[in-house]
């Protein structure tokens, strides 16, 4: 059953799906001068059980929303 | 020894068994009887090249999803083997099981029944036997999925490899430009006693044998069990009305795409799902794969624009809103495709058309159809697999929209495998052949290839029909 998510999750959620996902990744091969341009807002956002949540399609840990990309 | 039907035209032998189609399925058989010492007739439609003339007669009424049956499967010597890629995976002792899908019964036979036969079908095919099916990307994930095992072959062509062996086969007499038509059974409707056979010039012959094996592929075969209905109007061996049903295929569907955690990661990763997983929650199998689109695929000036417009757009992270422009991936992203087994469903198959071709014999009509345990599979299994992925540290993935909201239709690509339009069951009510792939209401017509699949498994079908036609061959030996 999908659980709802709690009010901190949800705001650090739509922060952090204004940088696209590859952001999550380990290292950008681009380096350090890479500049991210504003965003549009997230379409859409389902959560999937209770760890893990869709954000536009992207299947993603709810920890790492909640925490940010490790 | 090999004929043109063209130019031999009299045939007034009658043979221990005649052998209808010259694919992998035909030509295994053929060799394998051969060393009995008895007789055989050979059938091949097409000539020993490709043709228009002939491929025409795979012209198919596709009614439910397309899978263009009628120019992916090949019309000559050597059948599809001319085109085919040569992946090979075996099935599963699990692909056995007996328990229903959609209210039919699985495989009547336990893979004991062709694991003894496994090498000797990897060397026809050949493939390396110390090699065996290697997996690759072992220990990735861990709870759902296992690492891919599979072998390739050259991929062996069945002309290339044996036309000179059937050539030079005293007891084998093997007829080209030779279509299958007809059977005309005896008064008792139990027993096939004849063959009718027809070139392009629509030039008959009539051939007795003692027994017949029709190795047409998924689609031919039984639409020529149904175009047989002289003698009896719904078709030969459809006193149940299975004959053409079931057609399943492997379901190729674009799930969505990926990103490494470690972006330099350029491996290509292949996962099937663990039996575990597919029985408790009660879905079909799967092999999915994970690669990542390394190049632009163009040239000159062309490609330095998409390049320049690729990297722009992947250094500004905004590839999603430029890929119009040309269909890229930045470094590390990837797209999942699949190999999704299909369950078995009445409603999926191949009948007669009103259309017909030359001969006068009605066209195949194509009605390829998926259902809800199907469209769970493919949603059960993504998800999995994007949670595994994710959980693993390998990086995450993106699903697409139709694998999240059940409200939308699943689009789905084919793989050219054309299963169970002529199923094996214990009971005749379920299927068509039986256990030793004889037709349930006759005494001497065998069916070989992947029609007699009761269900498909997530492998290529081709190293497993070779397995069933060696079977097949030693108890037809045994028998005669
Ligand atoms: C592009 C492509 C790639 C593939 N890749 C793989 C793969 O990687 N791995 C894998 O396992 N499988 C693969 N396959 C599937 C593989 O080709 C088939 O499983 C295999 O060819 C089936 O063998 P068959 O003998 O049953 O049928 P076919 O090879 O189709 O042979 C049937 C024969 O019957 C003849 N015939 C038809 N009608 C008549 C008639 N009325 N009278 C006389 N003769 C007739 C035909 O001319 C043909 O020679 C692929 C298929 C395609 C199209």
């Amino acid at each position: 059953m999908p659980q709802p998510i709690n009010r901190r999750g949800f705001i650090t959620t739509f922060l952090l799906v204004t940088a696209a996902p590859s952001t999550l990744a380990n290292k950008s091969p681009y380096g350090a001068s890479l500049t991210i341009p504003p965003k549009s807002m997230p379409d859409k956002f389902t959560p999937i059980d209770d760890k893990f949540v869709s954000v536009n399609g992207w299947i993603l840990p709810t920890k790492t929303l909640t925490r940010g990309a490790e | 020894m090999l004929f043109d039907f063209n130019v031999q035209t009299t045939i007034d032998k009658n043979y221990d068994f005649c052998i209808v189609g010259t694919g992998p399925a035909g030509i295994t058989l053929a060799r394998e009887l051969s060393t009995s010492g008895k007789t055989i007739l050979l059938l091949e439609a097409g000539g020993l090249n490709y043709s228009d003339e002939s491929q025409d007669f795979y012209k198919c009424e596709s009614v439910g999803h397309d899978g263009w049956p009628q120019y992916t499967r090949l019309r000559y010597f050597g059948g599809t083997s001319n085109h085919w890629s040569g992946r090979c995976r075996p099935f599963d002792s699990s692909d056995f099981d007996t328990q229903k899908i959609n209210g039919l019964p699985g495989w009547p036979i336990q893979y004991s029944a062709v694991q003894p036969y496994l090498e000797e079908a990897m060397n026809i095919l050949d493939l390396d036997i110390e090699q065996g099916f290697k997996p690759i990307n072992k220990d990735l994930l861990k709870d759902h999925f296992s690492p891919d095992a599979f072998s390739k072959s050259p991929p062996t062509r069945f002309k290339g490899k044996y036309l000179s062996e059937i050539d030079a086969a005293k007891n084998i007499d093997c007829y080209y430009n030779a279509t299958a038509t007809d059977l005309t059974l005896d008064e008792s409707h139990l027993t096939v006693t004849n063959i009718e056979i027809s070139n392009y010039k629509n030039y008959k012959s009539t051939i007795s044998a003692n027994k017949f094996i029709l190795c047409l592929g998924g689609i031919e075969t039984p639409r020529f069990m149904l175009n047989c209905n002289n003698q009896i109007k719904a078709g030969i061996g459809n006193s149940n009305d299975m004959v053409g049903r079931c057609f399943m295929e492997h379901l190729n569907v674009p799930m969505g795409s990926f990103i490494y955690r470690n972006l330099d990661n350029t491996a290509r990763m292949q996962f099937y799902t663990d039996d575990n997983f597919v029985s408790v929650i009660n879905i079909g199998k799967s092999n999915v794969t994970l690669g990542i689109i390394k190049k632009v695929k163009s040239y000159g000036r062309t490609k330095a624009i998409k390049t320049f417009f690729k990297n722009l757009a992947c250094k500004m992270e905004i590839e999603d809103k430029v890929q119009f422009i040309s269909d890229f991936k930045c470094p590390g992203m990837g797209n999942i495709g699949t190999l999704i087994e299909q369950s078995p469903n009445l409603n999926s198959r191949v009948s007669l058309s009103k259309e017909t071709d030359d001969f006068g014999l009605s066209r195949a009509k194509f009605d390829w159809q998926i259902n809800d345990f199907d469209k769970k599979t493919i949603r059960e299994t993504g998800m999995a697999m994007a949670k595994e992925f994710s959980s693993a540290g390998l990086g995450i993935v993106r699903l697409a929209d139709f694998m999240l909201d059940k409200t939308l239709d699943i689009p789905f690509g084919h793989h050219n495998h054309h299963m169970g339009t002529t199923r094996m069951s214990e009971n005749p009510k379920y299927g068509v052949v039986d256990k030793n792939s004889k037709v349930h209401e006759l005494d001497n017509l065998y069916i070989a290839g992947s029609s007699v699949f009761s269900t498909g498994g997530a492998c290529n079908p081709t190293m497993p029909i070779i397995q069933l036609c060696l079977r097949l061959a030693e108890h037809l030996k045994a028998k005669s």
